[in-house]
């Protein structure tokens, strides 16, 4: 599906007026579930601010970024407060724009009038964080979860979801190596989830009727991992760890203790407390 | 009487024009020509006055392309210190991808001002990932240098993968417009959309070191100048920014954000068949893993755009 077709019924329903309407570097790029003040002026050919213009606001997502291999009619996006308006004087329009937890590529789509014409105009913004790194160390860690050995969560393989905060990514770095100096015989561990690129909503139940929300609720930062221990069907018997002396190393190197929890079947390192960031 | 009345309705006729056309005189009304976002409230006379009032110390000043501030003297007098914005630029940029040698690409990029701009474009800049060692500029009117960056590469397998900038830049002294510069470069990795970022030339910029000097409040709400939107103009290009073992699910998501972002600003027909199609194909191609081979389309380009970025997807995706 087009990823703006609905964004497109959605500016028409708006006002009859609005018609149909920045990869690597999305710019500017907003935290997730924050609220940022937009203000724009529609201007004449010698760029002079026009007085009392209508202005239309409407927001969209592009599909398929960040890792988000699936789509469907739920799909979150920003929203624009208001949405419509006349400017002032000074021939300014403002309006809040509301990111959700979703982090992704999205667009404002905006059209400006008088009773001489109108103009439109879009502006593309990303969703996320951007200090999170990709992390995964093949000499120690085997990775697990995805399409490679677990379900398909609408992600694809687990290689998209390794991206880590670097305080974070180095904890469980020397967390692992900690572990196997006191391990003889072991040469890795399992590593499981971490976070998308942007970081965000890493949407595990996307694909059984429960999208674009939690559970998962702490993988959105950047700042926790998911490392196997006995039972979880998808890590060679070999590369399990016990949860709790992984635990126990994780927050030896920086993790919090109350945030970091034994899932019986796999230790959740957490390198900060989830209630620090939207989830 | 009815002939009164005639009368009467046909100079409340005219009185209701005169009206209009004074509203439009008194407000300046005129044709819209187009949107602009701003990094800060809009520079007037009365900004000095209202700024007792307020407390708003930063304006952006749409005529003349300028971040304004208001700095209190000790004697408790009003300054104004003004900044010239390196964004007054439209520029356009044609891109295309060439397979060269032994699974070399060649890039190239064609600016041009437009005639709308005031400014003359004097630089280039993308982000490319760090780790591709073997891309290479090509030789061109501009000099270029690299700039290491800790902007994470989201689309790396290498550990702690960072980007780094690219960044041509005009060191004459001309204020002419920029008319088909070519610049370019090659690499081995494979084609996605990137935003490029252009900046003008100007007399009096404003740099980093002048907004961090700000008092703190001022500084907060002038960093906002030096953003890509307003410090400059961006514009998404084709660029090496694939690794050659990226999965082409990945690749895939990135043709399909660069073809749905220019439709949205208008460069692709919103009814292209074309785009309609390549955008469906490559939903069912991204939801399906990636894996199959892509397919080939039944549409035909309309437009040398669209036949490039057909050209892209191809290369890309084989």
């Amino acid at each position: 599906m087009s990823t703006f077709t609905r964004t497109a019924i959605v500016v028409s329903a708006i006002a009859s007026l609005a018609g149909t309407l920045a990869a690597q570097s999305y710019s500017p790029l907003f935290a997730p579930r924050s609220t940022h003040r937009e203000v724009w002026v529609c201007v004449d050919q010698y760029n002079r601010p026009i007085p009392y213009a209508y202005f239309t606001v409407a927001t969209g997502y592009y599909a398929y970024t960040n890792a988000h291999y699936h789509d469907d009619p739920w799909h979150v996006f920003s929203t624009a407060t208001p949405y419509e308006g006349y400017a002032g004087s000074s021939g300014e329009f403002g309006f809040d724009l509301a990111t959700t937890i979703v982090a992704q590529a999205e667009a404002i789509l905006m059209s400006c009038s008088n009773e001489f014409g109108t103009v439109y105009a879009s502006a593309d913004f990303g969703v996320g964080y951007n200090d999170l790194y990709y992390n995964h160390h093949d000499g120690i860690w085997h990775k697990i979860g995805g399409t490679d050995t677990g379900a398909n969560t609408g992600h694809g393989t687990t290689d998209y979801n390794r991206y880590m905060r670097t305080d974070a990514a180095y904890g469980v770095y020397y967390a692992t190596l900690d572990y196997l100096a006191g391990a003889p015989g072991q040469q890795k561990v399992c590593t499981n989830d971490m976070a998308l690129w942007l970081g965000g909503k890493f949407d595990i139940n996307a694909l059984i009727g429960a999208p674009w929300r939690s559970p998962h609720a702490s993988h959105d930062r950047g700042t926790a991992v998911d490392v196997a221990g006995p039972g979880s069907g998808q890590c060679p018997d070999s590369y399990e760890v016990n949860v709790a002396a992984f635990i126990d190393r994780c927050v030896a190197r920086g993790a919090l203790r109350t945030y970091s929890v034994n899932e019986s079947n796999h230790a959740h390192c957490n390198w900060a407390n989830p209630a620090t960031y939207p989830h | 009487m009815s002939s009164l009345y005639a009368v009467q309705r046909r100079w409340r006729g005219f009185a209701a024009l005169l009206l209009t056309a004074a509203t439009g005189l008194v407000y300046g009304q005129a044709k819209p020509a187009r949107l602009v976002r701003l990094p800060a409230p809009l520079w007037s006379d009365e900004a000095p006055e209202r700024s007792r009032v307020t407390g708003e110390t930063v304006f952006f000043d749409l005529a003349r392309n300028q971040a304004v501030f208001l700095i209190t003297e000790p004697s408790g007098a009003l300054r104004e210190a003004r900044y010239d914005l390196p964004g007054a630029i439209e520029p356009s940029v044609w891109f295309t991808v060439k397979p060269g040698a032994e699974g070399v690409l060649d890039y190239s990029y064609v600016i041009s001002d437009s005639g709308r701009s005031r400014q003359r474009t004097r630089s280039m800049t993308l982000l490319l990932p760090g780790q591709d060692v073997d891309m290479r500029p090509h030789n061109s009117a501009w000099p270029v240098r690299h700039e290491d960056a800790a902007v994470p590469d989201g689309n790396t397998k290498v550990p702690f993968g960072t980007m780094r900038w690219i960044i041509w830049e005009d060191h004459g002294s001309s204020d002419a417009k920029v008319f088909g510069l070519s610049t370019g470069l090659s690499s081995k990795y494979l084609p996605g959309f990137t935003n490029a970022t252009f900046e003008g030339k100007s007399e009096k910029p404003l740099t980093r070191e002048i907004v961090v000097s700000l008092p703190a409040e001022a500084a907060a709400k002038a960093a906002r100048f030096l953003e890509p939107g307003f410090g400059g103009r961006t514009v998404l290009v084709a660029a090496p920014i694939f690794r050659p073992d990226t999965p082409k699910q990945t690749i895939a998501a990135n043709l399909h954000y660069g073809i749905s972002s220019l439709r949205n600003q208008g460069q692709i027909a919103k009814d292209s068949a074309w785009a309609r199609e390549a955008l469906q194909s490559l939903s069912t191609f991204i939801e399906s893993g990636g894996i199959a081979a892509f397919p080939a389309g039944t549409a035909r380009p309309s437009g040398a755009l669209e036949a490039e970025i057909a050209n892209i997807v191809a290369i890309a995706l084989r």
